[in-house]
């Protein structure tokens, strides 16, 4: 717990919220209640980010600083447009940037060896952040918070609703990379957590070893290299995490079609996306259900899923896409984990059989095979890679639908 | 206008269009369509002919890319050359939006100046009452950083057109040109509930209290990319690049393979496999071949494909530029001429130093869910054109 910032006020609010909810898991109405003070409760209005969409759209966070994850953020809420705010995520952080070089020459695991926050956390200005604000950090500016247009949420024949989104990132220097962990929440529910990679290459290599990277120059041979984005989720949808599960979802040849086929995961465990089956996850609430009277639930969409590394035995932890755990409060990283003396060392170890019943934690990733190309050099343009949270069932219908011109 | 007119004026277009096409390959032509030009303020910048095809929709002509004071031309012509659409219960065969429904024609939306913001609206070339495309410049965002010591913020350019396609099915057709270099082709998939099956069958899933089912279905795009590197577009290369792990995994080899032949290929995530086209000739002034390199997309979803269809076998198609070869799935029937890439890429006829055509297959599939009651959430389908070692060292 040492890395949890002192002006998080209140990190022991989960215990009673979670106990005091179990019991009421039926009474939707007090639920409501419960989370449309979330965030306030559980910081100070220096932590706390209130951002109001132009369509009507409202969420609702805390973040905070620590020394290995940079920013991190906290009780996540959404209120869709002329509905009612409900909790989504009890914390969302990045969990490891593991960079193995294909020389074996390096393997770094960023977060847990140099740390995103503290001093490898730059100082923002205003250009970095146009039509943005500046949030300090003991008086340095260390995040920009955007509301940015997305483009079209909706269209039917001339039917047209413009989407926005809030928009928060902050930049880490490790070595000679900047990397750029976005948050992006956007009017219709859906969240895209992304971390651009940018600055210079950091290792080179000469001509007599051209299968390990590629030319960048006639001198220089840039080591190509794999950056592995490692999240760790932990869902309390409604406010608790107590009563949430993982179901999967694939798809079967049945009666000539195809047919959707419902699995909980009720076992800690580490799976992998399958495009013959286009199968997908979701992170479901038992108790509450929309007007279909479908439990409300968000979809895991792990987009960038092209390139995939399985590394060395020592570093088991790479081989599924995504983990599925319980929830510990000592489990933080995906690898290189702190305090492996107590704790379970990495997510190959977190997953040991235990029951996801009661609070989970979901660990999506994806990867980033970097080939140097002459482009790279002097300075690197940025290459974002990302997951997307997508709501499922959480609405009755389409929330922007109403704001059709 | 009266339909007769309509129709003269469609055959009319269609005859520009043929004489274009009947030409030989790829002799420097003038510009199809609506001339476009971009120039950020780093002095990088775009060009391109855009035309709206009665089948493809919005084609891409003569893209060139100008940076570090010198132009070169990329694509000879880009689109979405086929769109399938199989709903999940599989009772109906699949449509074919490109080359049966269209995306052009009287299928394109009427845009006003809200549809554009910050943009500018063109009419079609041939037909200027009605304005059908969008095109405007937009902040990317931070394009990079280094430190204190660099920083810099991006653009890109880009179009796009809207087809109404059927009654419920909207799509939206994009090009992004990044101040980087890179290419992103996109569609959007909106509009509403397409279609519905009763509950008790068990296909799609429950989006309303009702008896019936919203269904999901699949999209299947099939990308054609005439690439015409530089002045020459009869000497491109086509090369694999796979990443191999040693035994212990602790060491990778990089490889690139030339495709000689005509082939079909698939994505291997453990190989890391991309493809890049490279000129025979032309260089950067480091004395690398110029290239520009594919990246996959939707790895997740690309093998969902429930009818067997032959050319969804594979990811990507090499073939020889064949005039008579437009669409990924139901080309014309004609002599000497393919019915669908796979077929185009059987021949093996030699690919080295010709004017070659990538085709990219993707497969999007749609999961019904209440939030998309009655009108879907724009979903986007996308993936990049990368350049490689198009410039020596990064000119921005």
């Amino acid at each position: 717990m040492s890395q949890i910032n002192p002006h998080l006020q209140s990190q022991s609010l989960i215990t009673p919220t979670k106990q005091l909810l179990l019991g009421m898991s039926s009474l939707i109405l007090s639920l409501y209640a419960d989370t449309a003070v979330l965030a306030e409760e559980s910081c100070s209005a220096d932590y706390t980010i209130n951002a109001a969409l132009p369509n009507g759209a409202i969420w609702n966070l805390c973040w905070e600083q620590t020394l290995q994850n940079g920013i991190s953020l906290h009780h996540i809420a959404y209120q869709p447009k002329a509905g009612t705010q409900q909790a989504i995520l009890y914390r969302a952080e990045l969990a490891q940037v593991h960079v193995p070089y294909d020389d074996n020459g390096a393997r770094y695991h960023d977060i847990s060896d140099y740390g995103f926050g503290e001093k490898n956390l730059q100082a923002l200005d205003e250009k970095l952040c146009p039509n943005g604000s500046l949030i300090k950090y003991y008086g340095k500016p260390i995040l920009c918070q955007q509301i940015l247009p997305r483009g079209e949420e909706l269209r039917y024949q001339n039917q047209a609703v413009q989407g926005y989104k809030l928009s928060l990132f902050s930049i880490s220097q490790i070595g000679s990379y900047n990397y750029v962990p976005r948050w992006e929440f956007f009017d219709n529910g859906t969240m895209e957590f992304a971390v651009g990679a940018t600055g210079a290459l950091q290792r080179f290599t000469t001509g007599s070893q051209s299968d390990l990277g590629w030319p960048i120059s006639p001198e220089k041979i840039g080591v190509s290299h794999l950056h592995n984005f490692f999240w760790r989720l932990d869902f309390d949808l409604a406010g608790n995490g107590a009563n949430d599960y993982i179901e999967e979802i694939n798809f079967v040849r049945e009666d000539q079609g195809l047919k959707a086929k419902h699995e909980i995961l009720s076992l800690e465990t580490g799976r992998d996306v399958n495009p013959a089956t286009l199968r997908t996850w979701i992170v479901v609430d038992s108790a509450l259900k929309n007007q279909a009277n479908s439990p409300i639930a968000y979809e895991i969409q792990l987009y960038q899923s092209g390139q995939r590394d399985v590394g060395p035995e020592e570093e088991a932890f790479t081989k599924y896409d995504i983990y599925f755990t319980k929830a510990k409060e000592c489990e933080r990283f995906a690898s290189r984990n702190a305090n492996a003396d107590v704790c379970a060392k990495d997510l190959s170890t977190y997953v040991n059989g235990e029951s996801l019943q009661e609070d989970l934690i979901v660990w999506p990733s994806t990867s980033f095979y970097h080939i140097p190309r002459a482009e790279d050099s002097p300075n690197m343009n940025i290459h974002w890679s990302g997951i997307r949270l997508k709501p499922f069932d959480w609405h009755n219908s389409n929330p922007l639908a109403s704001s059709i011109r | 206008m009266s339909l007769f007119n309509k129709q003269l004026l469609k055959f009319l277009i269609l005859i520009g269009f043929t004489s274009h096409l009947s030409a030989a390959p790829n002799k420097p032509p003038e510009c199809v369509g609506i001339p476009l030009q971009a120039e950020f303020a780093s002095g990088v910048g775009w060009s391109m002919c855009l035309s709206l095809d009665d089948e493809e929709g919005l084609s891409i002509h003569q893209l060139k890319h100008r940076s570090s004071g010198q132009e070169r031309r990329v694509l000879g012509k880009a689109s979405l050359s086929q769109l399938e659409i199989v709903f999940d219960d599989n009772t109906q065969p699949p449509s074919f939006a490109v080359t049966r429904g269209g995306l052009g024609g009287d299928k394109l939306l009427k845009l006003s100046p809200k549809d554009c913001a910050g943009g500018q609206l063109y009419p079609e070339a041939s037909d200027r009452r009605h304005n059908l495309l969008c095109a405007r410049t937009q902040d990317a965002g931070l394009l990079y950083r280094y430190g204190y010591q660099a920083q810099r913020q991006g653009a890109f350019f880009e179009v796009f057109s809207i087809s109404q396609a059927t009654a419920s099915q909207t799509y939206t057709q994009r090009w992004r040109f990044y101040e980087t270099g890179v290419i992103e082709p996109a569609i959007g998939f909106s509009g509403k509930m397409p279609r519905f099956a009763p509950a008790h069958l068990g296909f799609g899933r429950a989006i309303a209290d009702a008896d019936e089912w919203a269904l999901g279905f699949s999209a299947y795009l099939g990308w054609r990319l005439d690439f015409d590197l530089g002045q020459d577009a009869n000497n491109d290369i086509a090369e694999e690049i796979n990443s191999r792990p040693s035994a212990s995994r602790r060491h990778k080899s990089l490889s690139t393979e030339v495709l000689s032949a005509e082939t079909s290929r698939s994505l291997n995530p453990e190989l890391k496999t991309s493809w890049r086209i490279k000129d025979a000739d032309e260089r950067n002034e480091f004395g690398q071949a110029i290239s520009y390199e594919l990246v996959p997309s939707q790895y997740h979803q690309s093998n969902g494909d429930v009818r067997g269809r032959p050319w969804l076998k594979y990811d990507v198609y090499f073939t020889r530029y064949r005039e008579c070869e437009q669409h990924a799935s139901d080309n014309p029937r004609q002599a000497g001429c393919a019915r669908n890439v796979l077929q185009a890429s059987q021949d093996q006829e030699p690919l080295e130093r010709t004017d070659l055509v990538l085709w990219y297959k993707q497969n999007y599939h749609y999961l019904p869910r209440s939030d998309d009651s009655d009108y879907l959430s724009t979903d986007w389908m996308s993936f990049q054109l990368v350049p490689r070692d198009w410039t020596a060292g990064n000119p921005l």
